[in-house]
């Protein structure tokens, strides 16, 4: 017999499963399949390899499909190209200036530092990641502010389309760690999964926590959806059919006043944690399920809200973390402005105030909450709130002329030099999540997370208090427990092992 | 209180690149610093700004990289302006009027690759259009100035109509999109 010369062909090797599966099918379905896939050809066009990629994922949504039972009528019916819409067959043209409060964040990030923050959704089943991925194919197109490249411009970083397959992976390294965003189309988000658990981590100056949580449960909404859930519409969850609109991009910072007077941006020094700060960050990840009805009794029975309550607990708990006798704990809380300034904006609308006690005042949850819930209340109050909103508006209004180049330099050294040590910590609270009722049926619990800082959030009878450890030393989150449970909430704590020791 | 892991376990980096920066930091420090005194106690010419200029360039291009926009293009004209502006102060320090001729042909040269690159990957590569643009008015101006002060070398010409050339065909392949790329770039 004739040897036959030459490399033999892949296929000759090891026949792709998907093409097992095509050549299993009947004739018919075969040029169903064949028209499908000449479908999908003319809805994308980008190069050839995110092609490739595309074509791929729905390659790997159909097997799946096919291993579930699902017939291919109805797995084309829901994998329909013309979800795909004109997004991967147009040309990028869209760009984004910077909204006045993501200004900051190119400008301050280091090497191993960027303001990068995360929300989780956790089904009551394990992800098929191949469904994952085709829902975020889908759903991106809706928001084009996300699928976006950070650039930079002569006076100000900008936002600027950029067309491509937008990946999902299985998560391996430390949460909220940095995203590399200077290659050519690098992404400014990572949607990534583990067992039961849909994270998507943003840099902050693509969006903030509501417009995050949008986007994920927009993405979530989809995946159940191409899991056979059907929904109503409602809570928050877009329709990834619909065209985006103006205001969804819009800058709302416009909105503010003049200002008199620059305000919220003064600077005193806060105490800090104590112990070595982790080379890893953040060096371990905490979360403290709490029973939400239970965490709102509570704070009713001490007429606080539940901010001011976890805030004095968080106080009480960063005492007992520090060494030091003297000086002030100041804590970070970011406000949302969507609630004095209704907008539908899917960018950064949110600001923050400082809350501040001496530390030798704390002693004691009961005696601080009452001056932590008066100072709540004065610093997130609608006027001073758009006191520090005009004041935003109109650095932003100063610094503009400016080359970026020198803006940069005198940010990064002022942000190394300020940042880190003007709070003690930060609390952000999401507050309720709502989702639809099919939809909710489907999740077992959320959380949010800050890099270095403490996040929260409520779905359902289940709020999550998040915390992003930056040093190993554990006092911190031993107080907060003891606290809660002589309050009588016992946490469920879960979380990841010390990064680094 | 016991903690239920729920995170994979991260492999961590052995070398990060911060933890680089903050070694090399203080020696490259120390260099500046000692260049500074041993040039001026040894007096003029100021060579220690040949060793400043070499020591940032290491640093910036090895030790810490641009954080945004660190593609193939902008990386090569950065690589090129910083060794053009080496050259000119080699030359200014210690005369012998050579770079009017070898910044040109450096300048021309670096323009010719970043034009291949550009315009090989152009779908791609036309977010990387404004450092490319950056060397082309460079070498426009340097033409223009040439020709104002009476030095028309070959040099000089050919780095003048190359980067006509490449702007004339930048015109023309992009149109409307030159126009929003500068619209982009120079927004306030």
């Amino acid at each position: 017999m004739k040897k036959e010369k030459g490399r033999p062909k892949r296929k000759d090797v090891m026949e792709a499963p998907f093409e097992i599966y095509r050549r299993s099918l009947p004739e018919a379905e075969q040029e169903k399949l064949a028209l499908f896939f000449d479908d999908i050809k003319n809805h994308v066009m980008l190069a050839k390899g995110e092609v490739l990629k595309i074509r791929t994922d729905f390659e790997n949504a159909l097997l799946y499909y096919s291993s579930a039972g699902l017939s291919l009528d109805d797995a084309l019916d829901r994998l329909s190209v013309s979800n795909l819409g004109g997004f991967y067959a147009r040309p990028p043209v869209l760009w984004y200036k910077l909204d006045d409060a993501a200004k900051i964040f190119p400008l301050s990030m280091r090497h191993g530092q960027m303001s990068v923050f995360r929300l989780s959704i956790y089904l009551k089943q394990d992800i098929v990641p191949e469904i994952l991925q085709m829902s975020l194919n889908f759903t991106i197109k809706r928001f084009p502010s996300f699928a976006t490249t950070v650039k930079k411009g002569f006076f100000w970083h900008y936002l600027d389309a950029s067309k491509r397959r937008y990946a999902v992976e299985l998560e391996s390294g430390i949460p909220c760690r940095p995203l590399k965003i200077s290659r050519s189309a690098s992404q400014s988000f990572r949607v990534v999964y583990f067992h039961n658990r849909v994270s998507i981590e943003y840099f902050h100056v693509l969006t903030d926590g509501t417009g995050g949580m949008i986007f994920l449960k927009t993405l979530i909404a989809e995946y159940l959806h191409l899991l056979g859930t059907e929904w109503t519409r409602a809570d928050g969850v877009l329709n990834i059919n619909d065209i985006p609109s103006e205001q969804e991009t819009a800058n709302e910072f416009l909105r503010a006043g003049k200002a008199e007077k620059m305000s919220g941006y003064s600077y005193q020094p806060a105490l800090q944690m104590s112990g070595k700060i982790s080379k890893v960050q953040p060096c371990r990840i905490l979360h403290f399920r709490l029973d939400a009805s239970r965490l709102k009794d509570i704070a009713r029975s001490k007429n606080v809200t539940v901010t001011s309550y976890i805030l004095a607990l968080l106080f009480v708990a960063g005492k007992s973390a520090t060494d030091e006798p003297k000086g002030c704990i100041s804590i970070q809380v970011p406000v949302n402005m969507r609630k004095y300034y209704p907008s539908e904006t899917l960018r950064n609308f949110s600001l923050y105030c400082g809350i501040r006690l001496p530390a030798d005042c704390i002693s004691d949850t009961e005696s601080i909450i009452e001056n932590i819930s008066e100072q709540l209340k004065q610093e997130t109050s609608l006027q001073s709130m758009s006191r520090m909103m005009a004041s935003t508006k109109r650095m932003n209004e100063l610094l503009r002329f400016i080359p970026l180049s020198i803006k940069s330099a005198a940010a990064r050294n002022m942000f190394g030099f300020l940042g880190d040590s003007a709070f003690s910590n930060t609390l952000s609270n999401l507050g309720v999540v709502k989702m639809p009722p099919q939809m909710a049926q489907q999740i077992d619990s959320m959380d949010f997370m800050l890099g270095g800082s403490c996040g929260m959030i409520t779905f359902e009878n289940t709020t999550t208090l998040s915390v992003a450890k930056r040093t190993a030393d554990p006092s911190f989150e031993e107080k907060l427990y003891d606290l809660f449970a002589a309050d009588g909430i016992i946490p469920v704590m879960e979380g990841s092992e010390l990064y680094e020791c | 209180m016991n903690v239920k892991i729920i995170y994979p376990h991260a492999e961590k980096k052995k070398i990060q690149r911060q933890d680089v920066i903050h070694w090399a930091k203080w020696p490259f420090l120390l260099a500046v610093i000692a260049c500074v005194i041993v040039n001026i106690a040894a007096g003029p010419p100021a060579w220690c700004l040949i060793s400043i200029w070499s020591l940032w360039m290491v640093w910036s291009f090895f030790i810490s990289p641009a954080l945004v926009e660190y593609n193939r293009i902008s990386l090569w004209i950065r690589f090129i302006t910083s060794s053009s502006i080496l050259l000119l102060i080699i030359d200014t320090l210690f005369p012998a009027g050579w770079s009017a001729a070898v910044v040109p042909i450096v300048d021309t040269g670096g323009l010719a690759v970043a034009s291949i690159l550009f315009f090989t990957d152009l779908e791609r590569q036309k977010q990387n259009m404004m450092p490319l643009l950056l060397l082309l008015f460079s070498c426009l101006f340097l033409s223009v100035s040439g020709l104002l002060g009476g030095r028309m070398t070959w040099e000089i010409i050919a780095a003048g109509a190359l980067a006509a050339a490449v702007l004339a065909v930048c015109i023309a392949v992009l149109r409307k999109g030159l126009i929003r790329e500068l619209r982009k770039r120079f927004h306030t």
